[in-house]
């Protein structure tokens, strides 16, 4: 016969002590809230600093430096915030180009054969993962900042400048030869992408191979060079010229980007190496015993067994360590180089609106995380195991 | 071109062939070579880059580390002489370094405070103290004689203000604030992730991804220049503490994620266990679950908490000075400025032997735990 | 140097030793696999008794005497090693196939790969062979979708897809629920009567006495006893060879 343990009331039962549970948490949490901007309200307004995005619209009146995008003091502190944005992106892409390049590059070179080289690569991964990442570019902004004033630049025969204003270097001019020249190139990488997967594909159907490296070299070195013969074959170029007060001409980089390019790439091509290592190594021997089992040459057996499983498994790693990286270009502010933080702090002790700018940048690197998460997780899907 | 852990298993003993057989005492050498260096075309002409590039370096970094490098000097001018590096600048500029402004007097307290440290990681690391509430007590106690130390004011200590405090007791006390701090907050985190309450799971789940998508730098900037404006007016926290809270917060929100991976792998069956039982939440919680889960994520722990120390070098933005900081004001000192590298260098290298220590450390733990192929 | 002794032999092992650094695996193994034969390897774990079949298709290293496998020697030419594994073919324990390929993928690898076969007719003979050990169905499905017993069936035949004419099973059956060894021991059994060349390592001792032609003992990495299943089952004559059995026979 069931009985009543007899202190069963109404607060006992499971669902009722939930429901209680959470509206008091948010009722603490509404009432934190309040009372946090209460005080917010009442500090900004002591210090006489208005509240409201109204502020965007005023003039900057400090410069920025170094920009990809047009920008001076008198524009609108919404400019330079997208200013600061494009900065942030585009040694975002940079670096995110150069640490897949050097993570892969590295990874493979440990579980190389040749003992040298995987030597190589396993103390370039010791080095650049464990000293911490602001040491890296502290070091290499120290570095640039170190090399001979512009008049005495390290000069690589007058095609490459290297001093304390960073690295200047010559431009292609706009002459047609050269302009499409380039174009060609570019469709050429295409056209060579393209043909590797006609010729794997042509394999899988009829088991021919068909090399691939002469349609490399006509696509990438002769149709380019062809056209840029047609087009005149214009040796000239936009060289980086000393003068008594800087360069003209040529394009540069500055040792702020230069630094942080270099210590971004290398510390997450560090790590990223690291994690393709132990992708490739994660695949099980198995795999490799079966697949010599059955014949498959070395070469063959990596780029259609482990290669594969390893993209699988090493992807979204690799996306963390990407996102990482962004987020972390934010150690710009200690180099001074104007990328999103740099310049929302800069705003901060300039404008005084924290909260505002805060949330602002908030929101920048949240939509720049969804977005690489969302391209990543794309790849995901195009590699995933198919069940 | 991959490497082989089935042939790798084993060196074996070999029969030589004829030509190692002449070769005498090189034969094995010569073995050894074919195979991991010279055993295709393009193999090989990787090993030669490698050869040519070693040959061209290694002779000038002895050189400039050793041969013609100074040890010690009395100023930077001294150290002029030497083409190479100029060592000297760490004997010379170490205290800086390692205590930061400190009053020079008092090292002795610093000092100290860092052997006192070390003790207790000493303890907390060997496996026969593996008893939670002894393991408080021991890090309570640590703290405290710790903050007595650096703080003064008593017994007779002339007091030091957190200002001046720098250096590397400054790095240990942000670390294992924000280790110590950070840990319950993961565990809040990861247990409210996965509650059945809705609004407590989606708090959880929205601070997590919130504070993962922020850099750590803008946490600090928060935490050090815009939570004052969060307080009443009058009401003060202690910089250093802001800071430290703002990495643990950083730390416990990632660590957060990594414990939901050890939920997820503890069987069912062991909450069912538990439930059977008839153990209320809490208990069963920390009594069965989590001992479970820290020994299934150890490895992804331990990764975080090498992350989490060197991100205390982040420390610089707010103007912290930490160990890192304290080197870039030797570099700044126009005596010694030219030198950066070797100072660089020095402090590189101290962060790698600490996170060396910590990594052989988890290693341990994983072969403890028996984790890992074997 | 390998060619007059070896005509109808397919598989010859001539004083052969191995050793894992320290430890010596085999000792002085002598044996001849005849083509055709159907022989079954058996003792305790740790014997060598998998090692030995590694060593045939080169998966180990061997450091003494000489493996001949169909008259070409096994040695570090890369020649003789490519030709002999497109002659042998291999079973795991763990089956080992390919997770991000489906069935019929795994098993037109190896042919459009190394014998440069078109599609279409890779796929004919995968299909032969999928036909052949009675899983034709299961082509377009990923290994993970398919039970231990189908898995270690696709095995057997993307082994046979390259045409070898000596089949090696590692324990084929060790690793299967009981209710699936059946399965892949009847497409055994199917192999050995066409006159496929077998060698097996096994714990399956009726498979062993009705259907291989010669039982082979081994322990410690020596070659105790060899035998046709009849004389090995019911008169064993090293006193080892007895207790082993006596142990294996008991269930």
């Amino acid at each position: 016969m069931a009985h009543d343990t007899g202190d069963s009331g109404f607060l006992q039962r499971e669902g009722v002590r939930a429901a209680i549970i959470q509206i008091v948490v948010v009722g603490l949490l509404i009432t934190a809230i309040l009372y946090l901007a209460n005080n917010v309200a009442e500090n900004l307004a002591r210090q006489g600093i208005a509240t409201g995005f109204g502020f965007l619209d005023n003039p900057t009146e400090w410069d920025v430096g170094e920009a990809i995008l047009p920008h001076d003091r008198a524009d609108p502190y919404w400019w330079t915030f997208v200013v600061g944005v494009a900065n942030t992106l585009y040694v975002a892409a940079l670096s995110l180009v150069l640490i897949t390049v050097i993570g892969i590059a590295v990874g493979t070179s440990r579980v190389s054969n040749n003992w040298l080289l995987s030597q190589f690569a396993s103390a370039y991964v010791e080095v650049f993962r464990n000293v911490p990442l602001i040491l890296q570019i502290i070091f290499w902004y120290t570095v640039t900042r170190e090399f001979p004033h512009i008049r005495d630049a390290v000069n690589f025969g007058d095609v490459l400048l290297l001093s304390n204003r960073g690295a200047n270097f010559p431009l292609l001019t706009d002459a047609p030869g050269y302009f499409f020249g380039v174009v060609a190139f570019l469709i050429g990488i295409v056209a060579t992408i393209l043909t590797g997967r006609y010729s794997e594909h042509h394999r899988s159907k009829t088991g021919k191979p068909i090399a691939v490296w002469p349609f490399a070299i006509l696509f990438l070195l002769i149709l380019p060079l062809t056209i840029w013969a047609l087009l005149g074959a214009p040796t000239e170029l936009n060289n980086p010229v000393p003068s008594k007060f800087g360069v003209k001409g040529g394009g540069s980089i500055s040792p702020e980007f230069i630094a942080l390019l270099l210590g971004l790439s290398m510390h997450y091509g560090a790590q990223v190496g690291e994690i393709v290592r132990s992708g490739i190594e994660s695949v099980p021997p198995g795999q490799t015993e079966a697949a010599r089992a059955i014949g498959l040459k070395e070469r063959r057996i990596f780029s259609k067994v482990i290669l594969p499983q390893t993209l699988r498994v090493a992807i979204p790693p690799t996306a963390s360590q990407y996102m990482s990286a962004v987020r972390n270009s934010s150690l710009a502010v200690a180099i001074g180089y104007p990328e999103l933080f740099s310049i929302g702090s800069t705003t901060i002790n300039q404008a005084g609106q924290a909260v505002e700018v805060m949330v602002i940048m908030l929101g920048v690197y949240l939509v720049i995380s969804l977005v690489i998460a969302a391209v990543m997780n794309f790849f995901n899907h195009l590699v995933a195991f198919k069940t | 071109m991959t490497h082989d852990p089935v042939l790798d298993r084993a060196r074996p003993v070999r029969r030589r062939s004829p030509m190692e057989e002449k070769l005498g005492w090189f034969g094995p050498i010569y073995y050894w070579m074919s195979k991991n260096l010279f055993s295709s075309f393009w193999n090989s002409v990787v090993s030669l880059i490698c050869i040519f590039i070693l040959y061209k370096i290694v002779p000038f970094i002895v050189d400039w580390a050793l041969l013609s490098s100074m040890w010690f000097a009395e100023t930077g001018e001294d150290c002029r002489e030497a083409t190479g590096a100029c060592w000297a600048v760490i004997p010379v500029k170490y205290r800086v370094m390692f205590f930061g402004v400190y009053p020079y007097e008092e090292h002795w307290r610093p000092v100290l405070a860092i052997g006192l440290y070390a003790l207790a990681v000493a303890i907390t690391c060997t496996h026969r103290f593996w008893r939670l509430k002894l393991l408080l007590v021991v890090w309570a106690v640590t703290l405290a004689i710790f903050l007595m130390l650096m703080w003064g004011g008593i017994f007779g200590l002339e007091f030091v203000p957190t200002t001046q405090w720098g250096g590397l007791p400054l790095t240990f006390l942000i670390f294992s604030s924000s280790m110590f701090l950070g840990m319950p907050i993961a565990i809040a985190l990861a247990l409210g992730r996965q509650s059945k309450m809705p609004v407590i799971r989606i708090l959880s789940v929205f601070t997590i991804e919130l504070t993962r998508t922020i850099p750590l730098p803008m946490i600090l900037f928060f935490a050090a220049i815009i939570l004052p404006l969060f307080l009443p007016q009058g009401m003060e926290i202690d910089q250093l503490l802001r800071v430290a809270l703002g990495i643990a917060f950083y730390f416990g929100c990632f660590q957060a994620e990594v414990l939901r991976g050890g939920f997820q792998a503890v069987p069912k069956g062991q909450y069912e266990a538990a439930d059977a039982i008839g153990l209320p939440y809490w208990k069963k919680t920390f009594k069965i679950i989590l001992p479970q889960v820290f020994r299934i994520t150890i490895p992804s722990v331990m990764n975080g908490v090498i992350a989490g120390f060197k991100d205390t070098t982040m420390v610089i933005i707010v103007g912290l000075f930490d160990l890192l900081t304290a080197t870039q004001a030797v570099v700044s000192d126009p005596e010694w400025r030219r030198y950066f590298t070797e100072a660089y260098l020095f402090v590189a290298l101290v962060y790698f032997l600490f996170t060396f220590a910590m990594s052989k450390y988890s290693q341990y733990l994983e072969r403890l735990f028996s984790f890992g192929r074997r | 140097m390998t060619d007059n002794v070896s005509n109808n032999l397919a598989i010859e092992l001539r004083n052969v030793g191995k050793w894992y650094g320290q430890f010596h695996a085999l000792k002085d193994i002598n044996l001849n696999v005849k083509q055709g034969e159907r022989m079954v390897l058996c003792g305790p774990s740790g014997s060598g008794k998998s090692t030995m079949i590694r060593c045939v298709n080169r998966l180990e290293e061997y450091q003494e005497g000489e493996i001949i496998v169909d008259g070409v020697l096994l040695d570090d030419s890369v020649k003789n090693i490519a030709a002999i594994r497109s002659e042998v073919g291999m079973v795991f324990q763990q089956f080992n196939l390919f997770p991000h390929l489906r069935v019929i993928d795994n098993l037109t690898l190896g042919p459009i790969d190394v014998r440069q076969m078109p599609r279409k007719e890779a796929e004919d003979l995968a299909m032969h062979y999928l036909e052949r050990v009675k899983i034709a169905e299961q082509a377009m499905k990923y290994p993970s979708q398919l039970s231990g017993g189908q898995q270690q069936r696709v095995a057997i035949a993307r082994a046979l897809c390259m045409g070898p004419k000596i089949m090696l099973f590692d324990e084929p059956t060790s690793a299967l629920d009981p209710e699936m060894i059946k399965e892949v021991l009847d497409v055994m059994v199917s192999l050995a009567e066409e006159g496929m060349t077998m060698v097996c390592v096994t714990h399956e001792m009726a498979f062993a006495r009705n259907v291989a032609d010669t039982v082979v003992f081994m322990e410690d990495g020596v070659i105790i006893e060899a035998a046709p299943p009849a004389e090995f089952f019911d008169s064993p004559k090293s006193e080892r060879t007895r207790s082993f059995l006596s142990q294996i026979l008991t269930h």
